[in-house]
Parts: structure tokens; sequence; C-alpha cells
């Protein structure tokens, strides 16, 4: 009867479906909380490991160093003295140059310096001296070639050349030659030498003529002495009287007759 | 009929609206840490990704749109902050912050990733402090992948010991120098921090599950220390640090079974050689001192002397003596793990060995562990984070015996 009069009046009909769509979206928008308020699956709490350390575990390494020990060590090594060091390759005289120009014109001095270059066979050096620039020709550690070379180079054009004295580097197999470590060829530091003498005259010019003469001859240094107004040309330095002798015979040789060997 | 309808209506409202409410607690927000990314000295840059403002204590300015990079100037008396748009001249006494304007803004700096804000102090005569403030937690999030291996699922207990010591320290260092410019540097003298970049999933995870977590003792929080390797020993910490007092810091076993717990560490056992001229060279570059460049008239034996003086009573070496020739040296804690450091740079590893000689020659560390031995042996943590053992009980049951856990925030 109910029924009926709920579904033939369409007033009723309407309202019961609005109460049922309020009903489902309240049980829809609720639902979601529900779930959360469901208490989570009761499960065993994880927890550590019964664990319980009794024991003393023995280490020696521990065990030693809580003992509290004091080490103590020694290192030894031996200590060499160093060795020589090697002689140095280079040492430094005084020895000669000849200067050709002198002023402060650098591009001048530059000119001079490539020019020389194919007027003598020696170095030509270009340098700047208090405040000058200075052209020279070098080195040589006895006077005579850097007076000869002086000579050759004012017959050549270079008038104004002249020998000046100066510190030069020499190879360290020539310096323990004692010829050269005899710097002033005027008063050669070595005396008790054999040398052969080839001439005393009392004319300089000569005397460096011939000196010139003999450098081109023999690989025995040249050079004079001037002893009471005379030069005296000497050849060489020997230390051994037979191998002077036999140098002698040599230059007696090549026209020298008059050579003779001094001590 | 109609007034039934509408009770039962009633009644389903009632029954709905009447159901237990879920409260969410309200997350209490993680504290903002200073830390010093460097110390400029000379001109720098940083690419800022996004939108920044810089903001002065007279007015705020956007620093333009995305990747663009802020120069910055350290000069006498003053720096120079600009960008390819702006410029800006600030004096020592300026309060200068760099902030994005979405927290998702990120700067890059020395090819590392950052979050929060840039602040800059100047040091006097030219040099400027770099700060980086960002969310604690972050910064632990990197702090942990840093500090602790993090590649396995079965160090997670571990990890997470280790962010309970990091955060329990930060916090420590925030209280303390509250007065001062920063908080922590991002190194080794403090933690290590590497940037966002750096965070390990695995780290993150940890210090995510810990949030807030800290290790107190009485009523203040607890000094913690960490370090590699114990090498099977731990060290009281005032033989270490004389100011600081902690009775949970203590000399003991680091035992797990019959076992000790840092024994997979690749330091738990090693060994150290030094010739006589290795130490030659360090005498040279530590106390510009020659053993062996003197010049002798004749062949001489010279001897080179090493004595341990003073061991902790943790066994670890405290002083040493060093005699060669006419002359003395002592070495005193941490001098002795500089001195003896190796050709790479890398110092002796840790205070806890014995030494011998080989043929005379040769001077041999026999040593343990790696690192200060006080507190938390990261190994031991994670040889038991392996085993089963929580990380409550790495922390208060083994390293830290006397300290409680606290949640913070």
């Amino acid at each position: 009867m109910i029924k009926y009069k709920l579904f033939s009046k369409p007033r009723q009909f309407i309202n019961m479906i609005f109460i049922l769509s309020v009903i489902t979206s309240n049980l829809l928008v609720n639902c979601t909380e529900i779930s959360l308020l469901k208490k989570p699956k009761q499960t065993a709490a994880v927890d550590s490991v019964l664990f319980y350390q009794q024991a003393n575990v023995a280490d020696p390494f521990i065990d030693s160093l809580l003992a509290q020990p004091q080490d103590s060590v020694c290192l030894k090594t031996v200590l060499l003295p160093p060795p020589p060091s090697p002689p140095p390759a280079f040492k430094q005289i005084e020895g000669f140059r000849v200067q050709t120009f002198a002023g402060s014109d650098s591009l001048h001095a530059a000119v001079i310096k490539s020019r020389l270059k194919n007027v003598v066979p020696d170095t030509a050096y270009l340098l700047r001296e208090n405040g000058l620039f200075k052209v020279q020709i070098g080195n040589y550690p006895h006077r005579g070639p850097a007076d000869s070379i002086k000579n050759y180079l004012r017959k050549n054009g270079y008038r104004g050349a002249w020998v000046v004295k100066r510190p030069i580097f020499i190879p360290n197999t020539l310096a323990s030659d004692s010829s050269i470590s005899s710097v002033n060829y005027k008063t050669p530091a070595n005396r008790h030498l054999f040398r052969i003498q080839i001439l005393a005259t009392s004319d300089e010019a000569k005397a460096l003529g011939l000196i010139q003469e003999l450098q081109k001859a023999f690989t025995y240094q040249s050079y004079y002495l001037k002893k009471n107004a005379l030069f005296k040309i000497y050849l060489g330095r020997f230390t051994s009287r037979s191998e002077a002798e036999q140098a002698l015979k040599r230059v007696r040789k090549k026209g020298y007759q008059d050579a003779w060997l001094v001590y | 009929m109609k007034h039934l309808i509408l009770l039962f209506t009633l009644m389903a409202f009632l029954l709905f609206s009447c159901r237990p409410q879920l409260v969410k607690p309200a997350v209490q927000p993680a504290p903002q840490i200073r830390i010093l990314l460097a110390k400029l000295s000379s001109p720098d840059s940083i690419l800022l990704k996004g939108t920044f403002e810089l903001k002065s204590e007279e007015a705020d300015y956007e620093l333009a749109k995305n990747n663009k990079i802020l120069h910055i100037v350290p000069l006498k008396n003053h720096f120079k902050i600009y960008t390819d748009n702006r410029s800006f001249h600030f004096f020592p006494g300026d309060r200068i912050t760099v902030r994005p304007v979405q927290p998702k803004n990120i700067f890059v700096y020395r090819h590392k990733n950052f979050s929060g804000q840039i602040s800059f102090s100047f040091v006097p005569p030219a040099g400027l402090n770099l700060i980086n403030k960002t969310n604690l937690e972050l910064y632990l999030q990197s702090v942990v992948s840093a500090e602790m291996p993090s590649g396995k699922t079965s160090y997670a207990e571990a990890l997470k010991a280790q962010a309970i010591c990091a955060r329990t320290y930060a916090l420590k260092k925030m209280t303390g120098r509250r007065n001062k410019s920063f908080d922590v540097y991002a190194d080794q003298r403090d933690q290590v921090y590497n940037g966002l970049t750096a965070a390990n999933s695995l780290a993150v995870k940890a210090v995510k599950k810990t949030r807030g977590d800290v290790l107190m003792y009485h009523d203040s929080l607890a000094t913690v220390f960490f370090h590699s390797t114990c090498g099977g020993i731990s060290e009281k910490v005032d033989n270490v640090w004389p100011d600081i007092k902690a009775p949970y810091l203590q000399v003991q076993k680091d035992l797990l079974g019959k076992e000790f717990a840092c024994s997979a560490s690749p330091y738990y056992r090693w060994q150290r050689r030094f010739s006589l001229h290795q130490m030659d060279s360090l005498l040279q570059v530590n106390f510009h001192y020659s053993l062996l460049k003197r010049t002798v008239k004749d062949t001489t034996t010279f001897l080179f002397k090493a004595k341990i003086l003073q061991r902790s009573s943790g066994g670890r070496v405290q002083k040493m003596r060093l005699s060669f020739g006419d002359s003395t040296i002592y070495l005193a804690h941490y001098q002795i793990r500089h001195f003896f450091s190796a050709p790479s740079g890398k110092n002796l590893p840790s205070l806890l060995f014995k030494i011998k000689t080989i043929h005379d020659s040769l001077l041999v560390f026999e040593g343990g562990g790696y690192g200060h031995g006080v507190g938390l042996c990261q190994w031991g943590a994670l040889q038991m984070s392996e085993k089963g053992f929580k990380y409550y009980d790495i922390l208060v049951n083994k390293y830290f015996k006397g300290t409680y856990l606290k949640k913070m925030y």
C-alpha cells in the first residue's frame, strides 16, 4: 500500500531519490576517511637482534698497545764526502783584444763589426761599456798576436785600432798550458824553460815582422823580450832539453840557421 | 510519511557528521643552517637557476631571469656584486642576501648545486665569506652521503645513526656559533657538504626517517664525534681534545661478537714505510732542515732515532721524539700524523700505531684505524647495521652509552 503510494505520487518519488542520493554521496565522501580510521595490521615490531657482548676478545696488536710500550728505533746511514768538483771548463785571465771602434753610435759600431768579420778570422765583439759602444777583436792571451792583428788592421784602413787589456775567458785545457797563464808576453812567468832564440835586434819593427813570419811558419808561440835596447825574439817553450833540441832542428831546417837554444 | 523521510535524512546527516575526525599533526619546520661555502679573496661567480632577489637594507632588487651569472668581487674595504644588467657596491657593514623567489630555485657554485639563500659577510681587509643558508634537513642529506659509504641497503641503520650524529653536531654548532656570521664550514673542519647533487637516495631516506632526532645527554645536546675506523679501540675524548668533557666518550674495545666491529674497513690495519731519504724530504718540508744534504769531510755514520714518549689510555701515540745528528724534534698529537704524511700528501691514518725498523734503513709504522678514534666508528656502525642492529642500538647502546634520543622538531 505504502509502496504504491510512494510511487503513485511523483513528488514523493522525487523526495526519495533526493534522500538516497544524499546518503550515497555522504558515504562516498566519507569512505576514504573511514579507511584511514582502520587500524594498521598488527605486525611484530622489528627490533635489534638480541646481543650481549660478554667475553673480551684478545687482539695482539691492541693488547700490546694498551700495555703502553715506548717503542724506540734507530736508523743508520753512511754519509760520504762529496766527490771533488770537476774543473771548470773555462778560466778567466787577463788577456788582450784589439779595439777598432769606441763611440756612442751603436749603428756605426754594428756596421764596423759586420765588416770586420770579413777582414780578420778572429771573433769580433760589440759591447757597451761606460756608455760607449765598442768593437773589439779577440781574444788573445798574449800581446804578440794582438799587436800583429792591430798592425794588420791599421794597414787595412782601421787606423784607430789599438790593443786593450781586459779579462778574457780561455778554455781550461789551454789554461793548463803554462805558457798561456803568463799574461804579459814580455815577462813570461815560467823562466825555467828551454826556448829557441831566433834573433836579437834593436829594430822593433823588424822584430815584430819576424814574429809574424814565425807565427805563420810554426805552431810554437813566438814572442820577444826587450833587454838592454835589444829585442830578443824567441820561439816556443819546452820543458825538456831533448824536446827543445828536436824543435831546434826543425827550425834550422826551415832556414833559421842562427837559431840556438837558451835556458 | 513525509515526516518519516525527513527524520531519516536528518539521522543520516547526524550519523556521518559525528564521525571521528583525523587530525594531522602540525609539522614544525626544520631550522635553517648557515654554511660557509668559501672564503673569497679573488673574484668569483655564481650561476643562478631561476629568479633570485637581492635584498639589502635599502631595497630589494630582482636579479633577472633564468641562468644569470652573479659576479662577486671582493675589494679593499668594500665589495662589488654585479650581473649583466645590474651592479652594486657594498661596504663591510652591509647585510646582503640573495634569496630565491621560489623555493625550488637553485644556484650553482663551483659545479655544485645548492638550495636556499646566499649571504655575504665582509672579512677585512679584502675578503668575503660566501654563506649558504638552507634547511638543516637538506644539508644533512648531503652531509650523510658525503661522510659515510651509502651504497648498500643494509647500511640503512648506520646511515640513520650517522644522520642523527650529523644533526646533533650541526645543531650544537648552531647554538655555539649563534653570534658568528656562519654556523659550519662546508669541509672537514666541520662536515663535508657538497650540495644537493651529492645527496644519495639511501642517505636521503635515512635523514627523512630520523627527522628531528638528536642525541641528548642530560638536558643538552650531546657532544658527538665520528671517524672512519677506530681500529678496534675507541679513544677518550679528553685525550684528543683536553677541553671537552663527555663521560660517554670513553676508551672501549669496539667488539661485535667474536670480532672487532670495524674489521671490514680497509684501514683496520695498515702499514707505512719511510726511508731515510723520505724522512729527509719530510724534514725539509716541515722544518727546513736536511739530514742528508750536509757536507762531511770524511765518511760519517749518521743515526736517526725515533722514540714514542707518551701514549693515551687507548694506546694512541700522544708524544714522539725524533733525534738526528745534534737536533731533536718533539711531535705531539695531530702533528705526528701530519709530519709522517705520504708523498701524495695523505696524513698518517691514525695515531694507533707502533714503530719498528727494517735493516736499520726503513722506519715502519704498523697501525690500525683511520681518524681520531673518538665517538662513532663509521665502519663499526656499518658492520652493526649489516648484522641487523638498529640505529638507536648503534648510538645509545654502543658508541654513546649514557645518552638518549630526542625529537627536536
